[in-house]
């Protein structure tokens, strides 16, 4: 998209986007938003990037060549027309190349709070992970031996030094690599014993951003490679899809099963939560208010409503915004009345769902 | 079509068929022929806090002493971390989802464990015992009710 910016300030643009309005049903909405779709009909390479946008225009458009060089043919508008079908579609959803922004922030967001989490931990580091504790591996392997309680220190020390070297950018994607086996270690041994969503979404997490780029920008790398921690270099759009899609599925899967889970048809599930083990000395304090069964009844419906709703309305621009506020306030609920405060990650994660091009847009107007 | 952009899509497909499903196992309980470790890990994702109950539950540790005596053992030390984390443990709740018939097994490893532990510390145990308290929930507190007259107590294991 640095490509489509630069064309439309030399002139070219009009021209593209002539081209474009034969091709796709909103042209006015792609020209406005400064995304033309030629750019993804025709993806440029990282090397093609680098010989110039005059080069690449002829290569890849044949008008530009035919105008300027007085030679070359018509746009050979039906094959194109059959790129634009649905496995066009596929692959600009899936693997089209974005800036890094969206997923540094991601990056920067998760690595700081999963720090934070695991720091929280710190003193049951012997109980929960060494022999000096009760600890049963989910099967039996040398591996998964527990190790003494300075092992354990150690190793988990190193966890931590990981988690921070990603969260600033350095050596990214080394430090999630060794994140991933850290984090399936901790799992395996003990972790699995706690048995929640939310270990096995920073799972998916930390192994969707291993190859992903998120330290193009915003990160020490990009300051060791660029002289700028601003600076960024493209990355495929496809992490930041499958992280978008797992929490659309989560989403989905929470919600659509409590349409028809028993326990989930009235407000008792509610009442029950309130004083349950999960409870917060705040969530026993309402539930001694003694406030008709009919308010929790009404706290089950926005529950379901606002989950059933979610997955759709995360993906929808016009309601967007609305559903991240919605998140953020239902995480911040959960946290504060059923002592789980993990799953607030999920508020900064919100970004995957905006198109990379936005939020690099929304960086660079405050620089 | 390039291998890394085959590798690319088979990632997206066996991401959507693990998800998908993930999530008609969630709805329906139908597993379709996914490796099933991979399906209950995608379905784990789907599935926090799908009901609750009217009862709260305590693992109880005992160690027998030489005079055949039963002392109650502090379990606190073993569990530093949070009430419903602690829960979560006590149950094995992770043995239950994953391999639901080898919880008796684990308890038996569990209170090896302890009976160790405790012999380290210096405690003259000849053997250690496990129950699971189960009492019922009250709004004036978690242990509110944890009193004998309101309190179901189950035999989990013994070793020596």
């Amino acid at each position: 998209m640095r490509l489509s910016s630069s064309l439309s300030e030399g002139g070219f643009w009009r021209n593209v986007c002539c081209f474009c309005s034969v091709l796709h049903p909103r042209p006015l909405l792609r020209w406005r938003r400064g995304e033309c779709p030629i750019m993804e009909i025709t993806p440029f390479s990282r090397g093609e990037r680098g010989r110039g946008i005059e080069e690449t225009k002829q290569k890849h458009i044949p008008e530009y060549s035919e105008a300027h060089e007085g030679k070359g043919q018509r746009p050979a508008l039906q094959s194109l027309k059959s790129e634009v079908g649905w496995g066009h579609q596929w692959n600009s959803f899936w693997f089209r190349e974005c800036p890094p922004h969206a997923l540094a922030i991601v990056r920067i967001a998760f690595g700081g709070f999963l720090l934070s989490m695991w720091l929280l931990r710190w003193r049951a580091v012997p109980m929960l992970f060494s022999r000096e504790g009760i600890v049963l591996p989910l099967f039996s392997s040398p591996l998964l031996t527990p190790p003494s309680a300075v092992g354990a220190w150690m190793l988990y020390a190193c966890f931590l030094v990981l988690l921070a070297c990603l969260t600033v950018g350095f050596y990214t994607r080394l430090s999630a690599g060794l994140c991933v086996f850290f984090f399936a270690y901790f799992w395996l041994l003990s972790l699995y014993q706690f048995n929640t969503s939310f270990d096995r979404l920073f799972f998916v997490i930390l192994l969707a951003l291993t190859p992903s780029g998120a330290g193009k920008t915003l990160s020490v790398d990009a300051w060791r490679k660029k002289g700028s921690f601003l600076a960024w270099e493209p990355i495929s759009i496809l992490p930041q899809r499958l992280l978008a899609a797992q929490i659309t599925a989560t989403y989905l899967g929470v919600g659509w099963q409590k349409l028809a889970l028993s326990s989930w048809q009235g407000g008792e599930v509610l009442a029950w939560g309130f004083m349950g083990k999960w409870a917060t000395p705040l969530a026993f304090w309402i539930l001694r208010r003694n406030v008709p069964i009919a308010v929790y009844d009404f706290g089950v419906f926005l529950v379901k409503s606002f989950e059933v709703i979610m997955p759709f309305a995360l993906w929808n621009k016009r309601l967007r915004r609305w559903a991240f506020a919605a998140g953020a306030l239902f995480h911040i609920a959960i946290a504060l009345l059923l002592s789980i405060p993990w799953f607030l990650v999920l508020i900064p994660l919100y970004i995957v769902f905006l198109d990379p091009e936005d939020v690099r847009a929304w960086i660079e107007a405050r620089r | 079509m390039s291998p890394i952009r085959f590798l690319q899509n088979a990632i997206v497909v066996a991401f959507l068929a693990i998800t998908g499903s993930a999530f008609l196992f969630t709805m329906t309980r139908v597993a379709l022929p996914v490796p099933r470790p991979l399906l209950l890990f995608s379905y784990g994702m789907m599935a926090p806090y799908q009901g609750d109950d009217e009862w709260n539950n305590a693992l109880i540790a005992e160690g027998r002493l030489p005079d055949g005596t039963w002392q109650s053992i502090d379990l606190d030390r073993s569990f530093p971390v949070g009430r419903g984390e602690r829960t979560i443990r006590e149950r094995l709740q992770g043995v239950r989802f994953f391999a639901k018939e080898k919880v008796q097994q684990a308890y038996s490893a569990f209170a090896v464990q302890l009976l160790t532990h405790e012999r380290e510390r210096g405690a003259t145990y000849t053997a250690v015992r496990l129950w699971n308290d189960d009492w019922p929930r009250s709004p004036g507190g978690y242990e509110q009710l944890h009193l004998p007259a309101f309190t179901t107590r189950t035999f989990l294991t013994f070793v020596q």
